[in-house]
């Protein structure tokens, strides 16, 4: 009985070594690391004991340097059960909680009693018993500044295909940032007045010539009009339109009319 | 508990070849944001140029020359690398180990940012003078003109086999467009056809109070200097503006250090003629100091436009036109 477990335990070492060999490799490919904050990071996370839960996403330069995720989920050591570390990949977008259970997940680690994790900087840490496994994520390392990394399927040439200009960086009246995806946007920026936020405007990902009809009104800019009311009023000074076009309130943004 | 305390080990840095995938992408961040002058002495490079290129400003984030040297070099050809060049990007792939990897290095050697500040659009004295401030984005602004061979990159990509026959791999600007291809070109790059207000504020030279002061000229606040005079030109003064007369001096070259404005914007007055879009007097879209106008023309003036419709131009000098991009964040 012994003798067996110990073949087993070794048929367990190997796979999970080929596993973080192949992940240390695709993780190079990391640009962006979400942890999950009910997780103290370094903690040994024992709760709730036998279930499943989501631990970290992390944003990778997938294919043609279109953005994916990956999401980290635990199941929790118990008397019961030893602790399993999964892993999924899906898109950017989507909600890590909703494929907690998902059968799609791919098994990175098993048969472990403790488990904590830390990231710090570039560097993603697996704390399991007394091992300690190590991730690097050179795309968030300043001396690669101007480089990104994929090393994922990195021979597919690249289709750009023309989108309908969408809205990529978004905030409210409090300046509170809403979206922000600007960094993966492949045609010019046009900002438009959609707020009264004073620091920052909404951002399309697409091009749009400024005061022209229907376009966004060119932004004046709260400083240099001086003014300080409510933005979303028709002929605002906060921007201007070309030739004879007003600027126009519509939908809570200002555009030219 | 808390785990992990005992082991101090240093951090792993880039896992299975760690030397050698480290050295190799900071080598390649290097030849396309920074080459070296020394590879310029190499003798492959004369083969990927119409013109040799003079100074390694020509050869950052150039993608003909990462092309050839992906080539002709006999270290990266024995590495087989591959390249790809995309609008705003290119893309370098290789192979180590059983690893594929892929880099991607942005093409953005050649901008300025505009700082944050309030800025006044038009000449001193102007009738449609505009103030405005770019507190809530940033502005990047190409520092020369988008020259032939990048124009020629873009046509091959976008398959105009008409433009592609027409161009050469020169770093001349791209004279031979019309506004529609100048504005699609930026916009193909993420960019836009620089605005005029956005020129002004780059190469105004900073001022208090732009309502009531503006600089006649980029490179100094006083009103007094070569452009008013009738003082012989020196090779100094056509490093400030390159104007009729300073051939004599040295041959214009786009990504030259001439005509710099207190951003680094080049060509801030005389070079060639540009062309903006005006948002706020869309008539008034033409930069015409030139380097066929004699230095005392009245043209060499900060904020003085003409109205170019692509074929009108009247005739003030050069009908060669060029243009730059800028981009927002």
């Amino acid at each position: 009985m012994h003798a067996v477990k110990v073949v087993l335990i070794g048929m367990l070492f190997i796979a999970n070594s080929l596993a973080q060999e192949s992940l240390s490799v695709r993780w190079q490919s990391v640009w962006q690391v979400r942890t999950n904050p009910t997780f103290p990071m370094e903690e040994n996370i024992k709760n709730p004991a036998g279930g499943n839960v989501f631990i970290a996403e992390l944003f990778l330069y997938g294919p043609n340097f279109k953005s994916s995720k990956d999401c980290l989920y635990l199941q929790v050591p118990s008397g019961r059960e030893m602790g399993s570390l999964f892993y999924l990949n899906i898109e950017s977008e989507q909600d890590c909680q909703k494929f907690l259970l998902s059968e799609q997940r791919e098994k990175i680690k098993k048969g472990f009693f403790n488990f904590g994790f830390k990231f710090k900087k570039n560097q993603f840490t697996f704390y399991i018993d007394l091992a300690k496994e190590e991730f690097y994520f050179p795309n968030l390392d300043q001396k690669f500044e101007g480089v990104k990394i994929s090393t994922l399927e990195s021979s597919k040439p690249l289709v750009v295909k023309n989108k309908e200009p969408q809205v990529c960086f978004d905030v409210d009246d409090e300046c509170e940032v809403l979206t922000s995806t600007c960094d993966l946007c492949q045609q010019a920026i046009t900002p438009v007045i959609a707020s009264n936020c004073p620091q920052t405007t909404r951002k399309y990902c697409g091009a749009f010539l400024c005061g022209t009809s229907g376009a966004p009104a060119c932004i004046r800019g709260r400083v240099a009009s001086g003014y300080i009311g409510p933005y979303c009023i028709n002929d605002s000074p906060l921007a201007y339109c070309q030739d004879e076009l007003r600027v126009i309130c519509i939908n809570g943004e200002l555009v030219c009319r | 508990m808390i785990l992990g305390k005992k082991d101090k080990s240093e951090p792993k840095k880039l896992d299975s070849d760690e030397g050698v995938l480290y050295s190799t992408i900071m080598e390649i961040k290097d030849l396309w944001y920074n080459p070296d002058s020394e590879i310029l002495q190499r003798d492959w490079t004369k083969t990927c140029f119409a013109e040799k290129p003079e100074t390694t400003a020509e050869l950052a984030c150039n993608y003909s020359f990462i092309e050839c040297l992906l080539d002709h070099d006999e270290r990266y050809k024995h590495e087989e690398m591959t390249s790809q060049d995309y609008a705003q990007y290119i893309t370098i792939a290789f192979q180590l180990d059983d690893n594929k990897y892929t880099l991607k290095l942005d093409k953005n050697c050649h901008e300025v940012e505009l700082p944050k500040n309030i800025y006044s659009a038009g000449a001193l004295g102007a009738e449609n003078q505009l103030v405005w401030d770019n507190y809530q984005y940033q502005i990047y602004i190409d520092k020369y003109y988008v020259s032939e061979h990048e124009v020629l990159l873009w046509a091959k990509r976008t398959k105009n086999t008409e433009l592609v026959a027409k161009l050469k791999k020169s770093t001349r600007p791209a004279f031979g467009l019309s506004l529609r291809e100048r504005n699609k070109y930026c916009q193909d790059h993420g960019k836009f056809l620089l605005e005029s207000r956005v020129f002004d504020a780059g190469s105004f030279y900073p001022s208090n109070d732009q309502l009531n002061f503006k600089s006649e000229v980029p490179w100094t606040k006083s009103s007094r200097h070569f452009l008013k005079s009738a003082q012989p030109l020196s090779k100094s003064d056509c490093k400030d503006a390159y104007v009729k007369g300073c051939q004599k001096f040295f041959a214009w070259k786009n990504k030259m250090d001439i005509g710099l404005t207190w951003i680094g914007l080049r060509h801030g007055l005389g070079s060639y003629p540009e062309v903006f879009r005006n948002t706020y007097e869309s008539a008034a879209n033409l930069k015409i100091s030139n380097l066929l106008l004699p230095q005392e023309h009245k043209e060499h003036r900060l904020g003085r436009r003409g109205d170019w419709r692509e074929k009108n131009f009247n005739q003030l000098g050069s009908e060669k036109v060029a243009f730059r991009c800028m981009r927002l964040k």
